[in-house]
């Protein structure tokens, strides 16, 4: 039953006055909960309970397979695109060129990043719009100042992040693989037209790492940009400098870590931007 | 309680004093030096089991054979005769036995079916339940592709991939790892039979027992860095998987040495053998000079000259790990 909050009265009960589920009880009147137990009806309560709880206790299956609680299978397929920014090795070997990690790739094999696997000498982005997390933000959130103040941003996230930080609040998904958190199908023109829908000026790309999901971002971009909504990206700006020109080259704005305690709570050792 | 009160104070101290004395003379004379310089000089056993017509003919191996290479490495391991007492020294009835596989390498290159069904066979007849079997990797569909039936009810041997279940939601740390462990392993499985491959691994050097469990938690991908050392000897410190192995059974049928871990046929040989140990850090020693020597055979360089020897193997046995021992004179390697 919905309450109204009143500053004078505290919580207000209903106007038909009846106490209603959680209303307080009128004093005198015995409450629903309460009931009359002999000591017999008492004694014969406790020990079927503990017999149950007992019987329960030796049934407890070791063999149960604990309820699923991870996401639904996805299909990979639809998410799945060549990755933009790697050379091809030896041995079906790769080397991934978007971040300075520079991740060297066997087949069947995940970069630190988590989100782009070496199937067979080809490197894949498993993140094209594979979208784990979407909120309409205040920009102020961002945190953005003179830009746009007073508007919304559509704020978006795939799995995945190429640092580790220490302080990370989004790590459930930052330090997940794409198959581990529930995800939807968003392509780049649904971005644009879901960002319109919800009378969003922005669009932004945040919560966990952009660079990792650079292919997605790129078009999203465009297509956001055909629809008359601009971009913004809070990144960690850790990226090489090609792929870094390429993916950002139409931003509206950019932020990135300090450089100075960038070493200490990342991990990481060379910031090109 | 009568003997109790008739010690008195001056007995109670002289007892105390000579005790101490005791304790502080035989420490002197390296009594306790001496035991545990004998647990340390123990031998650890790593038996490599070969069979040349493991596969008769053709290519697939025989099912009939390798049950019997099997119980061959168990019977020498264990000095046995009877393959099911064996099995019975390890487990009990009533356990839920966890076999984690491994299925990356897809059908051919991923833990031997044969090997797999042979295990199970065995732990059955040594009364542990079909449905207290579980065959486990990282995903179902991994497991499948390598052609494994996928199996979660009835009286069947279990066989399905962390993804139908989940990892736990708390982190568990160890020195450089802080990973989410499958629920396949913390909340199913009171034991281990670790089943991996013998594999070359690009950036690990090699990859054996200790870097299968790669395959229990959730974030594999953020250990690779540095030849994946020393992450692969800490997350094998984790309490959940240490105190759980029981054995380790490498399945050396078909090994790689080069252009690992995935699938390379031209890198790959048929090995036909088994080795099996309870300590993984002797048996990845083992398989690492097992790799080293056809390297050499080949007229590849070694490891160690490819920028990719298996330093973790070394982290794995250090004194803030002892995992096992890597030093060749501590390993007794038996050939059958």
């Amino acid at each position: 039953m919905s309450r109204e909050f009143d500053a004078q009265e505290g919580i207000k009960v209903p106007a038909d006055g009846a106490g209603g589920d959680g209303g307080p009880a009128v004093r005198g009147e015995r409450s629903p909960f309460s009931c009359l137990l002999d000591r017999r009806s008492f004694l014969k309560c406790a020990l079927a309970s503990g017999a149950a709880l007992g019987v329960c206790e030796f049934a407890q299956p070791l063999v149960a397979i604990p309820s699923w609680a991870g996401p639904q299978k996805q299909d990979d397929s639809r998410f799945t695109v060549e990755a933009k920014f790697y050379q091809k090795l030896q041995n079906q070997k790769i080397k991934c060129k978007l971040c300075p990690r520079e991740c060297t790739v066997g087949d069947r094999e995940r970069g630190y990043c988590g989100v782009r696997e070496n199937r067979g000498g080809t490197y894949y982005s498993l993140v094209y719009s594979r979208v784990c997390a979407a909120h309409v933000d205040p920009l102020e959130k961002k945190p953005l100042f003179h830009y746009l103040p007073g508007t919304l941003a559509f704020s978006l996230a795939t799995a995945g992040c190429n640092v580790n930080c220490k302080f990370c609040q989004n790590w459930d998904i930052s330090q997940a693989r794409p198959e581990q958190v529930p995800a939807d199908y968003a392509p780049p023109k649904a971005i644009a037209e879901l960002a319109k829908q919800y009378h969003c000026p922005t669009i932004a790309y945040t919560y966990s790492e952009p660079v990792v999901f650079s292919e997605y971002l790129m078009d999203a971009a465009d297509a956001g940009h055909e629809a008359g909504v601009h971009s913004v990206v809070v990144s960690n700006g850790y990226m090489q400098e090609e792929a870094l020109k390429t993916a950002y080259g139409r931003w509206t704005r950019s932020r990135s870590i300090s450089k100075r305690s960038r070493r200490r709570i990342t991990g990481t050792s060379l910031l090109v931007s | 309680m009568s003997a109790m009160r008739s010690t008195s104070r001056r007995d109670f101290l002289k007892k105390c004093l000579t005790g101490a004395a005791v304790l502080h003379t035989s420490g002197r004379m390296g009594l306790l030096a001496a035991a545990e310089q004998g647990a340390a000089l123990a031998k650890s056993r790593v038996v490599i089991a070969r069979d040349a017509m493991l596969r008769g003919v053709g290519t697939t191996v025989d099912s009939r054979r390798m049950l019997s290479l099997l119980d061959r490495a168990m019977q020498t391991f264990f000095d046995g005769d009877n393959p099911i007492e064996t099995w019975k020294k390890l487990f009990r009835p009533g356990e839920t036995v966890g076999l984690k596989v491994n299925a990356l390498g897809g059908r051919g290159f991923s833990s031997n079916l044969q090997l797999v069904e042979a295990i199970c066979e065995r732990l059955q007849e040594a009364g542990i339940k079909a449905n207290d079997i579980v065959v486990w990797d990282r995903d179902s569909d991994e497991l499948e592709h390598t052609g494994f039936h996928v199996s979660t009810g009835g009286n069947r041997v279990q066989c399905f991939g962390t993804d139908r279940v989940d990892y736990e939601q708390e982190l568990v740390t160890h020195g450089s790892i802080g990973s989410r462990l499958s629920k396949i392993l913390t909340r199913r499985c009171n034991v281990l039979i670790n089943v991996p491959v013998l594999k070359d691994h690009d950036g690990a050097g090699v990859t054996i027992a200790l870097k299968n469990m790669y395959g229990v938690i959730h974030n594999p991908n953020k250990y690779h860095p540095n030849g994946c050392n020393p992450y692969i000897a800490d997350l094998n410190m984790l309490p959940e998987i240490r105190t759980k192995m029981r054995l380790t059974i490498c399945d050396a049928t078909t090994a790689s040495y080069e252009g690992g871990p995935g699938y390379k046929p031209e890198y790959s040989w048929k090995n036909n053998a088994l080795i099996v140990s309870h300590d993984p850090v002797a048996l990845d020693y083992t398989g690492w000079q097992i790799i080293e020597r056809k390297r050499a055979e080949q007229g590849l360089k070694t490891l160690e000259g490819d920028g990719r020897a298996p330093h973790y193997i070394a982290t794995a046995a250090d004194a803030q790990h002892r995992l096992g021992t890597n030093d060749p004179k501590r390993i007794a390697v038996v050939e059958v």
